[in-house]
C-alpha cells in the first residue's frame, strides 16, 4: 500500500466515521435579557453534518438584523472520534421593549429541513448613561465593567442569569483576572469559559469580555450583587509624536507600539429584589422546585399476570432548580401491589443562560392481586415564575389489566430493577434542607467541670497532696525506726542526766550517783547517737584524737571521783559537771 | 508546655455562660425560626462574645450562616461544633451537605476506617471531653501514688505501682490526643470570602497562582504579616500551596 492509497483510505475512514455521527441542530441566543441599546447574537449550530445551507430566519418580532449571517466551521479528530460543526451567527438589535420572540428558523441540512425553536428575549429600556459611564483611558480608549442580571425581581429558588461584562474600545487587553464580587445570599454556578467578542452597545461597537454565572437566591429581601472589580493590564498605543525620528526605526510606521498600564475597573452594584414564595395555594407535595417543568409518565406493560412486574417510568424535564424537584409516585395508601424503591437518574446542563435538567424515575410495581385495575397517578408541583403561581402536573392514572397467575404459587419477583448506589434513594425525599437549630445552649451540663478554678485545682492539688502525704509517710517511717528514735532522743536524755547530776553535785554522800549520771550522760549519748550498745563505748569509739583524749581524761576523773572520793582539785564536782557539759556539746557538734 | 496551657485556657473559656449570653442565644433562635437569618447570625455572635462556647451555639450559628448564604462561615462553624461534639449526627449531616455545595474539588485527607476504629477515642470524643478526661486520669494517677506511699500492705503497694503507671500512660494518651486535636483545629481554615486569590508570596504583589472559592477547606501552615500560607489537597492531583490574606480565611480555633 503506497502513500497515496493510505491517504485515500484514511480520508475515507474519516468521512465514514463522520457520516455515522448523528446530526444535531440547535439555536442559541448569547443573552436572554438585554437593553434597547445592546445587541444580541443569535447562532444556529449544526453538528456532524456534511452539507448545511444558511438558515432561513423566522419572524423577528421587534428585532432587526444588524449583521449576518457570519459563518464559521470546525473539523476535529479526537483520538479517532471525528466531530465537526458549522455556525451561522446574526447580530440582532431590538427596536422595542418587552418580551420579544425570535421566530422559528429553518435550516436545510444534508437534504433534510430542520425547524428550530423560538427564543424569547426580555428587552428593557436603554440604560441611563450616567449609571456607569465609560472610563476614558489616557489614549482616548474606553473601558468599563457592567453587571447585568436576567431579572432584578426574582423569587427564592428562581434562577437568575448574571453577566459581568468588561467593555473596551481602542485598547488592548492583557492578564484580565476573574472579576471579584460579593454574591452573599446566592448559590452560585459559573457557566463555561469567559466569552470574548464584539458587540454594539450604546450606539457604538465595543469589544467585550463576558463572564457568566447562574445565581439561585437562597433568601428573600433586597440582595446586593457586587460591585464587581477586575484587575487587568491594558495596552495603550503610543502616539507617533513622541516616537524616534531615526529612519531605521520603522520609518513607514508599519508596527504600532504599545505601553502597558495596570488598571482596576469597578462596576456599579446591582440590587435584586428576592421575594419569598407565596404560602397561599402552596400544594402539599411542593418540594421547592421553581421554574418551568414538563411531566411525562407511562406504565408498561399494560397487561400482566399476578406477580409480573410493571415498570412505571416518569420523566420530568424542565428549566429550573431540578435538584429540588421531587416527584410523588403513586399514593401512600396503595394496596394490591408490592412497590419497590425507584431508581432516579438526573442530568443537568447549562445552556442558553439557563439551568436545564431531566430527572427520570423508574419504579417497579408488582400486582399481588387480580383486583387491581390501575396504577395511581403521578404528580409534581412547582412554582412557575411566569405565572406567579404554583402549578401541579399530573400524569395517569395508568389502566392495568391483571390476569390470574398460571402458577399457583407464592408471588415472587424474578428480576428487580438494580438499585444504583448513590442515585437511588431508599426513602421518598420530599425536599432537602439542613437539620434545624438546637434550642438548648447545652452548656450547663459540664460548665462546673470546665470552671477555671476547678481545672487548676485538679491540675495542682494532687501533686501537692502527694508531697504532703510523702512527708507524713517519711516522718512515720522514721518514727518507727528504733535507731532513729535513739538518735533523736540522745541529746535530751544526756541533758536530763546532767540535770540529775547537777542536783547531786553538792551532796557528798551521793558522789557515786553524781558520777554515774555524768558517765551515763556522756556514754549513753555516744551510744545512742552512733546506735551502738552501751557497753561497747570507749575512747576508741571516737575518731577525733583531741576529742578522744578529752573523753579519756574526763572519764578517768569521773572514775577517780566515784571510787577515790572527793580529793584534790581535779575532783571538783562543779568542774566535772562543767567539763561534762562542754564535752557533751562538742560531741553533739562532732557526731552530727 | 505553652500548648498545654493554651488547651487548658481554651477549655476554661467554656465557663458557665452569663445570663446575657443565654438571652442572646434564645433571641438568635427566635430570629432563626422567623427566618431572619442574618439577625440570627449577629445574635449568636453576641452570645459567643458574652462567653457562651458550646457546640450547640456553633451549630446554630453555622445553620444561620448557611441559610443566609455564607457557606464558608457555615462550614467553619460546623467544624467548631464538631470539634467539641463529634458525635452529633445533625452536625455531621449538615456539614456534609454544606461541603457538597462548595465549588472547589478540594479533599480533606480522610482517615482510613481501621485507623479511625483504633483511635476511636480521638474521633469519638470532643476536645473539651479529652481535656477533662486527661485531668481526671491525672488526679487518679496521683491518688494511686498517694495510696502507694501510705499503704503498708505489700499487695496493695504492688497493685498501685501498676495502676499508677497505667493511669500515667492513659493521661499522656488523652493529653497527646487533645494536643493533636487542638493543633489540627488551629491549623485548619475555611475560605470565607466569595473567592480568594492565592499568591506565590506573602504580599499581593506576588503572582496569583490560583483562586479558591468560598467554603474551600485549607491547612494553614504559616503566618506572616497579614498573609497566611495555606496548603490545599485537590481531589485529583497534587497538593497546592500559596499565600492569601488572613481576612479571607476563618480558622477553626
Amino acid at each position: 500500500m503506497n502513500l497515496k492509497q493510505i491517504t485515500l483510505f484514511a480520508a475515507f475512514a474519516l468521512i465514514s466515521v463522520g457520516a455515522l455521527a448523528e446530526t444535531k441542530v440547535s439555536a442559541t441566543c448569547s443573552r436572554r435579557a438585554i437593553s434597547m441599546d445592546e445587541s444580541v447574537r443569535y447562532t444556529v449550530r449544526v453538528e456532524d453534518a456534511k452539507n448545511a445551507s444558511a438558515p432561513t430566519l423566522g419572524e423577528m418580532d421587534g428585532f432587526r438584523v444588524l449583521m449576518g449571517p457570519m459563518q464559521s466551521s470546525q473539523f476535529m479528530n479526537n483520538n479517532g472520534a471525528v466531530t465537526s460543526f458549522q455556525e451561522f451567527s446574526y447580530e440582532l438589535q431590538a427596536v422595542k421593549t418587552g418580551k420579544l420572540t425570535i421566530g422559528e428558523a429553518k435550516i436545510k441540512v444534508d437534504g433534510k429541513t430542520y425547524n428550530l425553536p423560538k427564543i424569547t428575549v426580555d428587552v428593557s429600556e436603554a440604560k441611563k448613561s450616567s449609571a456607569n459611564s465609560p472610563a476614558t483611558t489616557e489614549a482616548g480608549g474606553q473601558l468599563f465593567l457592567e453587571l447585568d442580571a436576567s431579572t432584578t425581581n426574582g423569587f427564592i429558588g428562581e434562577q437568575i442569569f448574571l453577566t459581568v461584562t468588561l467593555y473596551y474600545k481602542d485598547v488592548g487587553l492583557e492578564n484580565a483576572t476573574q472579576p471579584e464580587l460579593n454574591l452573599n445570599g446566592f448559590n452560585v454556578q459559573d457557566i463555561g469559559r469567559p466569552q470574548q467578542d464584539r458587540q454594539r452597545y450604546r450606539g457604538q461597537i465595543y469589544n467585550y469580555l463576558r463572564f457568566q454565572k447562574l445565581l439561585i437566591p437562597m433568601k428573600a429581601g433586597k440582595l446586593t450583587i457586587g460591585p464587581a472589580s477586575m484587575r487587568l493590564d491594558i495596552q495603550i498605543p503610543i502616539s507617533n509624536r513622541g516616537r524616534s525620528r531615526d529612519p531605521f526605526d520603522d520609518p513607514f510606521s508599519f508596527f504600532q507600539r504599545y505601553r502597558t498600564v495596570e488598571k482596576n475597573v469597578v462596576s456599579e452594584p446591582l440590587v435584586i429584589n428576592v421575594g419569598a414564595l407565596p404560602s397561599k395555594g402552596k400544594p402539599q407535595n411542593f418540594s421547592g422546585a421553581v421554574g418551568q417543568f414538563h411531566l411525562e409518565a407511562e406504565a408498561t406493560p399494560k397487561k400482566v399476570k399476578v406477580g409480573e412486574p410493571v415498570t412505571l417510568k416518569a420523566t420530568l424535564v424542565g428549566i429550573g432548580n431540578v435538584d429540588q424537584a421531587v416527584l410523588e409516585l403513586g399514593g401512600t395508601n396503595v394496596t394490591g401491589f408490592t412497590i419497590y424503591d425507584p431508581v432516579v437518574d438526573k442530568k443537568t446542563s447549562v445552556s442558553d443562560g439557563q439551568l436545564k435538567g431531566i430527572k427520570t424515575y423508574s419504579q417497579m410495581w408488582v400486582p399481588v392481586s387480580q383486583e387491581v385495575t390501575e396504577l395511581p397517578a403521578v404528580s409534581f408541583s412547582y412554582f412557575d415564575v411566569t405565572k406567579n403561581d404554583y402549578v401541579t402536573l399530573t400524569a395517569g392514572p395508568f389502566p392495568l389489566t391483571v390476569e390470574k397467575s398460571e402458577q399457583n404459587q407464592k408471588v415472587t419477583v424474578s428480576e428487580a430493577i438494580p438499585v444504583q448506589r448513590g442515585s437511588a434513594p431508599t426513602i421518598k425525599i420530599l425536599s432537602q434542607d439542613i437539620f434545624g437549630i438546637k434550642l438548648q445552649s447545652g452548656e450547663e451540663a459540664i460548665s462546673h467541670m470546665t470552671n477555671k478554678k476547678f481545672l487548676l485545682l485538679a491540675l495542682v492539688l494532687p501533686p501537692v497532696l502527694f508531697i504532703i502525704c510523702a512527708l507524713i509517710a517519711f516522718k512515720r517511717s522514721k518514727e518507727e525506726d528504733p535507731s532513729f528514735k535513739r538518735k533523736s532522743n540522745a541529746y535530751a536524755k544526756a541533758e536530763a542526766n546532767l540535770k540529775k547530776a547537777k542536783k547531786l553535785k553538792n551532796k557528798k554522800e551521793a558522789v557515786k550517783d553524781f558520777c554515774a549520771f555524768l558517765s551515763a550522760a556522756l556514754n549513753d549519748y555516744v551510744a545512742d547517737t552512733m546506735d551502738l550498745p552501751k557497753g561497747s563505748i570507749s575512747a576508741d569509739t571516737l575518731e577525733d584524737p583531741a576529742l578522744k583524749k578529752e573523753w579519756q581524761d574526763l572519764m578517768n576523773r569521773i572514775e577517780m571521783a566515784r571510787f577515790a572520793g572527793n580529793y584534790g582539785p581535779s575532783c571538783d564536782n562543779d568542774q566535772l559537771l562543767n567539763d561534762a557539759s562542754r564535752l557533751l556539746k562538742e560531741l553533739r557538734r562532732n557526731l552530727k | 508546655m505553652k500548648k498545654l496551657f493554651a488547651i487548658l485556657a481554651f477549655a476554661t473559656l467554656a465557663q458557665a455562660s452569663s445570663f446575657e449570653a443565654a438571652k442572646y442565644f434564645a433571641q438568635g433562635n427566635t430570629a432563626y425560626t422567623n427566618q431572619n437569618y442574618q439577625e440570627a447570625v449577629e445574635l449568636y455572635k453576641r452570645s459567643q462574645k458574652e462567653g457562651l462556647n458550646s457546640p450547640a451555639l456553633y451549630y446554630n450559628l453555622a445553620n444561620a450562616c448557611y441559610k443566609s448564604g455564607d457557606l464558608g462561615s457555615a462550614i467553619a462553624n460546623y467544624r467548631k461544633a464538631e470539634l467539641f461534639d463529634p458525635r452529633d449526627p445533625d452536625c455531621a449531616a449538615n456539614l456534609s451537605r454544606a461541603l457538597s455545595q462548595t465549588e472547589d474539588s478540594i479533599s480533606k485527607k480522610e482517615v482510613p476506617p481501621a485507623l479511625r476504629s483504633f483511635f476511636f477515642l480521638y474521633f469519638y470524643l470532643g476536645l473539651k471531653e479529652q481535656v477533662i478526661l486527661a485531668l481526671a486520669f491525672w488526679v487518679v494517677f496521683w491518688l494511686a501514688l498517694i495510696v502507694l506511699i501510705l499503704s503498708k500492705n505489700e499487695s496493695v503497694k504492688s497493685a498501685m505501682k501498676k495502676f499508677s503507671l497505667a493511669f500515667f500512660i492513659i493521661t499522656l494518651l488523652f493529653l497527646g490526643s487533645a494536643l493533636y486535636k487542638y493543633y489540627d483545629a488551629a491549623h485548619q481554615g475555611v475560605i470565607i470570602s466569595e473567592q480568594a486569590k492565592v499568591h506565590a508570596g506573602p504580599d499581593a504583589s506576588y503572582t496569583e497562582i490560583f483562586i479558591l472559592k468560598n467554603g474551600s477547606e485549607v491547612k494553614v501552615t504559616k503566618k506572616e504579616g497579614s498573609f497566611v500560607k495555606i496548603l490545599v489537597h485537590q481531589e485529583e492531583g497534587e497538593s497546592q500551596a500559596g499565600w492569601l490574606e488572613a481576612s479571607q480565611i476563618e480558622t477553626i480555633l
